[in-house]
């Protein structure tokens, strides 16, 4: 029995050393994984950006929006503002989340957001439960972590995964020589988004289309709003941003037609509540492109239109429309 | 309270002390008991009032079907336990399914008005508790198992929490004795508290525990982008995208259920409870009929005694009513699984592999007793064909929209040999890939070296820390940062 005894704590004790163990190798791993996002952020947002700015948030979908024409389209009525595109590709609410905090600290006028269907997609991340209000609640893993102090405090253990693949992204390109230390931006004043040639030139109607279908269609699913985290992470967002006395303008970005008829009309509608309840809660008006410019020969694929072009410019002319209407208001 | 979270752990650390501190038995019950209630409570809130009535409906009518010497009053009281947990079961679950259909049917016949979904919210674990309760009272009425002396020992059976929301579904005649077992104390002779916790119990429990964890967070929860992305609208797609969809897809599940499954059995066992198996290796069975009774073992065994046997009862050498009374079961299976056509399309297939199965083990004793199902290389073919096999019936498990099912369906069967697609996914998704080739490496090493868990929980204890180690390591470096609901949560 004693012998037992002192086995269970002999084991209990490896279980708290493996333990003590596993948290240091982590938080080791974390404190000397750099997270390059986060430093390409850190690095923009400590310039000195003097003037009256907005800043535009978005993933690939706003890569065509030209920040200087859309200057000089406020320009023209008589509103002196530099306009940012700080759209990145892949980029995700969660994400912009983590550096709100810069953001803030360059005092900007309004904050655009230019969201798609994609910004929503889930990939099987999800809110779990939420206990009932009357329950003990143990904090949340980030809470305590958070008394932890690393070299680059990032919120890397928010979410552990992404520095990661990160990471292993990075030391790849390194070791198959496809990384490229300077890179040529499309427009000015786009600081994370690299010049892409492929953005100049529509696709066939071929390349778009097979048997009345689009080819290579992808998509992933859209959780509804009380379960979508990304949604969850815009939401407060706007909040973060309006408590700070920032503006907040949202729009849809355009898609192409027949991807817009082939997604299943339960993910249409949850987009749509999603846009209706921004409206409510928000008390602002969410701008609709999604379905504007859905016939045009303007496309490369589902959700991406050309850039560098004459047959685009009424992109930027759109948003700058809506920055006016936001300022008249 | 998902097992992936924080809470859990806090939760499950808690309730250790708080038994290890008491050393009154039925105080440790209580303590199991209010705890078993405050996990349900916290993911599920009042609808613990279901879990509650289901347990004092089944408790007392149980109780008295034992007294009652009438066989017809016998009779009507487990008719009211049935009608009371199936209804319950029936009108959460499938209400909103019946209007569904019935608006559909009332559309074709130019019916002008709609009946309105409840829009009800499934309540956790039911179909999991509502069959245990199910078993307890029906166990009592064939006479086979004593009621439970006592509510609250009936109430820790029916929530108990390492198994409350997805099973195994356990038997009143597996856990009520474990709960008036008392070890002796060799020295005394006296009887020491149930409940205590033995290096032997707390070591496999958390090896278990861990290999839970990992099957859940590091496999299932990264190959799922894999499959979402192929499965989300497969109009379009290459058969060998299809099938690889529907390997993925079979790791995922696999990993998902079997882990929770090993989460739930660990913690039980290190708490002194045995919990029975829920999976043996499934994917190394050779016939759909030895792959039920690997897979999800504890639903299976339970159609099959208190459904599949009472149907075929009269005439158990008919083949008819053999091949009927399978695809009733199989087709209850399916429906059990979720309010949808997949579901049952999923049974139906089922059935008919097991049903055709069972015939022609039956009726062909010539490929029964063929020298090359003996072989090896006979062995090989037939894991192969069965896995093809059950992986195609997996697609109804997943895709719930009938039009890309049924085109999902026809690519699997009917290869069309293209491979560009597939391959550019094969390139998106390196890391699921990766993870699904570590894990059949694993499940296979698994199969042919026996028992895992036991092997590497009977290590020393330096290298059981470093198996802990790699274990949590593996997992928190791929965690994105939120749990991930277990698939069979939604059962």
């Amino acid at each position: 029995m004693i012998k037992s005894v002192n086995s269970v704590r002999k084991t209990t004790f490896a279980i708290f050393i493996a333990f003590v163990f596993s948290v240091s190798i982590f938080l080791f791993i974390m404190s000397i994984a750099p997270d390059y996002k986060y430093l390409e952020h850190k690095e923009f947002f400590s310039q000195d950006l003097t003037g009256e700015k907005i800043f535009i948030f978005g993933s690939s979908q706003i890569y065509a929006l030209n920040p200087v024409d859309i200057s000089s389209h406020l320009l023209k009525q008589g509103h002196d503002y530099t306009v940012y595109n700080l759209g990145q590709g892949s980029s995700d609410t969660e994400e912009q989340l983590r550096t709100v905090d810069f953001v803030i600290s360059q005092e900007p006028k309004i904050v655009v957001y230019g969201i798609a269907y994609q910004t929503f997609y889930s990939h099987g991340r999800t809110i779990v439960e939420t206990p009932p209000e009357s329950l003990a609640v143990p904090p949340k893993l980030s809470d305590l972590l958070s008394i932890i102090s690393l070299p680059y405090n990032t919120g890397l253990l928010d979410n552990p995964k992404f520095a990661t693949i990160n990471t292993f992204n990075h030391f790849y390109q390194k070791q198959t020589g496809n990384f490229q230390e300077e890179l040529e931006h499309p427009y000015p004043n786009t600081p994370f988004f690299v010049r892409t040639p492929n953005a100049e030139i529509p696709a066939e109607q071929k390349d778009l289309e097979k048997d009345g279908k689009l080819a290579n269609y992808k998509g992933n699913e859209i959780y509804p709003m009380n379960k979508n985290r990304t949604y969850s992470a815009l939401k407060e967002l706007i909040h973060i941003l309006n408590a700070h006395n920032i503006e907040v303008i949202i729009f849809t970005t355009p898609h192409l037609k027949n991807w817009l008829e082939q997604l299943p009309t339960q993910q249409k509608e949850i987009f749509n509540s999603m846009l209706d309840d921004l409206e409510k809660e928000f008390n602002f008006e969410v701008f609709r492109l999604h379905d504007k410019y859905n016939v045009m020969d303007i496309w490369i694929d589902n959700d991406h239109h050309i850039a560098h072009s004459e047959k685009t410019d009424f992109y930027s002319e759109e948003v700058a429309k809506m920055i006016l209407t936001r300022i008249d208001e | 309270m998902l097992f992936t979270t924080i809470d859990f752990i806090v939760f499950f650390v808690l309730i250790l002390a708080a038994v290890a501190i008491v050393k009154h038995r039925k105080f440790q019950h209580l303590i199991l008991l209010g705890g078993s209630y405050y996990f349900f409570y916290f993911s599920s809130n009042y609808l613990i009032v279901l879990l509650i009535f289901s347990t004092i409906l089944d408790f007392y009518l149980a109780k008295i079907i034992h007294d009652t010497k009438d066989a017809f009053r016998k009779k009507l009281l487990l008719t009211i336990s049935l009608a009371g947990n199936l209804g319950l079961l029936g009108f959460f679950k499938y209400s909103d399914f019946a209007i569904l259909q019935f608006n559909i049917l009332g559309n074709y016949f130019d019916l002008s008005t709609e009946i309105p979904l409840f829009n009800l919210v499934l309540p956790l674990g039911i179909s999991f508790y509502t069959f245990q309760t199910l078993s307890y009272t029906i166990d009592v009425y064939r006479g086979t198992l004593k009621p439970s002396k006592t509510l609250s020992e009936f109430a820790l059976f029916v929530a108990f929490f390492p198994q409350l929301v997805a099973g195994p579904i356990l038997r009143a005649k597996q856990f009520l004795p474990q709960l008036r077992e008392k070890i002796q104390n060799y020295k005394t002779g006296g009887n020491l508290r149930q409940i205590i916790f033995q290096h032997g119990h707390l070591k496999f429990g958390i090896t278990l525990m861990v290999f839970g964890f990992i099957k859940k967070m590091f496999f299932a929860d990264n190959i799922a982008p894999l499959v979402d992305d192929i499965f989300f609208n497969p109009i379009g797609a290459e058969s060998f995208t299809i099938i690889l969809g529907a390997l993925a897809f079979a790791v995922q599940v696999y990993g998902d259920f079997s882990g929770y499954t090993d989460i739930a059995i660990g913690a039980a066992f290190i708490l002194g409870f045995k919990i029975p198996a829920n999976f043996n290796k499934p994917y190394f069975a050779t016939s759909p009929t030895a792959f039920w009774n690997k897979w999800h073992i504890s639903l299976s065994l339970w159609i099959r005694d208190y459904l599949y046997l009472p149907l075929i009862f009269k005439n158990r050498k008919s083949t008819l009513r053999i091949f009927v009374g399978l695809m009733i079961a199989f087709f209850l299976i399916g429906f059990w699984h979720g309010d949808g056509w997949n579901f049952i399309i999923f049974g139906i297939i089922q059935g008919l592999f097991v049903g055709v199965h069972t015939i022609l083990r039956k009726k062909v004793s010539f490929l029964r007793d063929h020298v090359f199902f003996k072989t090896k290389l006979g062995k090989i073919v037939s894991i192969l064909v069965t896995q093809y096999l059950i992986f195609f019936s997996f697609l109804a498990f997943r895709i719930s929209d009938l039009e890309h099912l049924f085109y999902s369906m026809q690519k699997y069967l009917i290869i069309d040999f293209q491979i560009v697609e597939v391959v550019s996914v094969i390139q998106s998704h390196k890391i699921s890939i990766a993870l699904m080739i570590l894990f059949m490496i694993i499940h296979f090493i698994s199969f042919k070296k026996g028992n895992l868990v036991e092997k590497f929980a009977n290590l020393n204890y330096r290298y059981w820390i470093l198996f802990l180690v790699t274990g949590i390591l593996s997992i928190i470096l791929l965690y994105d940062g939120n749990p991930t609901d277990f698939i069979y949560f939604k059962f």
